[in-house]
């Protein structure tokens, strides 16, 4: 019998998605909330993250990869979210100061200094996210195998 | 005009609250460490938000406690040199400078750049990461960066800068420049203002000459560094010879009239160092000296350091010290035009 690689398809879209989303999404949010009480935010989610998936992978009808996606972006955003306000909280206040005294929008502050220097550690993140979706996927698709 | 008035609680036991107007040029703002010097600066900037006053920058309201007014830093138009490098680690020099000239149009934007690497002699280095370019250069780049935005208000932090650089930045910057330093000889050559600072009050204020030749009181001449304080009485008056008697534990002193005082009122008096005369003390009595036992001598970068007893403490030159260096005994002379009394 010939191998049927669709169902690894299947799970590297929904992790690939799940992990843009949780890039895009969790750094900036992490940035927008890291004064409290937003550090609890991140905590909070990630609490209930693993539960929506649970809910889903037990109630869909069928396995829908964007769907999956989204599922576990709900995790993988507050995962981001949690690493990339630690790498914030780490950088020194004085250089996004600066960026503010010469003008900068918080979006510049975010995007052209405190994202680029706290880089690594919201790589790293993203690359959990994305091996935890894969897994998650593939232990959800047991459920609609034949 | 560039006015504030600064009211802010720091626990545990700051109280700041100041009140200062900004004239164009260096206003230098002199204190110890802890006396509120880099929080008005950040309240200026808009890094925190005072519990009272109002800041008004080139005629711009920038905070109002009352009226609930807060411009947010960004918006403030105050360049800020900070006393850590602040420059983006990530970027080279160059790239720190176009980071501030981003609000300009592309050329224009480009040709600031340039012309600020050339006015603050950064060529060799302007390709060169923060962490690859030397002290003098970083801080040179800091500077320029705050500048080359065209800030309305400078806010310079104790940072090391010295007067050719602080000279050059004046020079850029038509804005009224706020100095934090610990260096006096800075406020004389540079400032045009000194703001004396203590435990969040301004103590005194004027011409740093001024300032230093007649502190407004003891507090403000230990700031300044005016070791030759003593506490003494008025033992008499002469207003028709303008003089006056002044009566200390260990020894008495001629000085001008000290007007608005009484006999036997407590005062302080400061002499600089260099004010001092010494004479060999086997030399005739000198009018309004003191003869006094040297304690030691200690060498200075202008010259010798000499610690008498009974707190005297005068600074003669090298080769004044060579001459008297054998004397046996020695004579501090007070000349009376240089006493100032607090």
């Amino acid at each position: 019998m010939p191998a049927d690689w669709s169902p690894l398809w299947l799970c590297l879209r929904a992790a690939g998605l799940s992990t843009a989303i949780s890039l895009a999404l969790g750094p900036w949010l992490a940035f927008a909330l890291r004064k409290p009480p937003g550090g609890g935010v991140a905590d909070t989610l990630l609490v209930f993250g693993p539960a929506v998936f649970l809910l889903y992978a037990l109630r869909a009808p069928a396995f829908q990869w964007p769907m999956a996606g989204l599922v576990a972006a709900a995790f993988g955003v507050p995962f981001v979210m949690r690493s990339a306000t630690a790498a914030f909280a780490a950088l020194d206040p004085v250089v996004e100061n600066a960026a503010r005294s010469l003008g900068a929008s918080e979006w510049r502050v975010f995007w052209a200094v405190s994202a680029r220097l706290a880089w690594r550690p919201i790589a790293r993140a993203g690359a959990l996210v994305f091996a935890i979706a894969l897994t998650e996927c593939a232990a959800a698709l047991f459920r609609y195998a034949r | 005009m560039t006015h504030a008035r600064l009211g802010k609680k720091v626990p545990p036991s700051l109280s700041l609250d100041v009140e200062f107007q900004l004239a164009p040029g260096v206003t230098a703002l002199y204190g110890p460490r802890e006396s509120g010097r880099t929080l008005i600066l950040d309240l200026l900037a808009g890094f925190a938000q005072p519990d009272s006053g109002r800041i008004l920058v080139d005629d711009a309201l920038l905070f109002d406690a009352a009226a609930r007014v807060n411009v947010p830093a960004r918006l403030r138009c105050c360049g800020y040199v900070f006393q850590r490098d602040a420059l983006f680690p990530h970027l080279t020099l160059r790239q720190n400078l176009a980071f501030a000239a981003h609000g300009w149009p592309r050329l224009e934007g480009r040709r600031r750049v340039a012309e600020a690497i050339e006015r603050f002699e950064l060529p060799e280095a302007a390709g060169d990461y923060p962490r690859e370019a030397g002290p003098d250069f970083r801080l040179r780049c800091a500077a320029a960066r705050a500048v080359i935005a065209e800030p309305k208000l400078l806010l310079i932090d104790e940072c090391g800068i010295g007067e050719p650089l602080l000279a050059e930045i004046r020079d850029a910057c038509p804005a009224p420049i706020l100095l934090v330093t610990r260096d006096l000889d800075l406020c004389c050559s540079s400032a045009a203002q000194l703001l004396v600072l203590d435990a969040g009050r301004i103590l005194q204020r004027g011409a740093p000459l001024a300032v230093l030749d007649q502190p407004d009181s003891i507090e403000v001449a230990r700031l300044l560094g005016i070791p030759n304080l003593f506490e003494g009485s008025i033992a008499a008056l002469d207003p028709g010879r303008n003089t006056s008697r002044l009566k200390f534990e260990h020894f008495a002193l001629t000085a001008p009239y000290i007007a608005g005082h009484f006999r036997g009122d407590r005062v302080w008096v400061a002499i600089a160092a260099e004010s001092l005369v010494v004479h060999p003390g086997e030399d005739q009595a000198i009018a309004n000296g003191v003869a006094a036992p040297l304690v030691r001598a200690v060498e200075k970068s202008r010259g010798v350091r000499l610690e008498f007893d009974y707190g005297i403490t005068a600074e003669i030159s090298r080769q004044e010290f060579a001459r008297q260096k054998d004397n046996k005994s020695w004579q501090v002379e007070f000349p009376p035009a240089a006493l100032r009394v607090l």
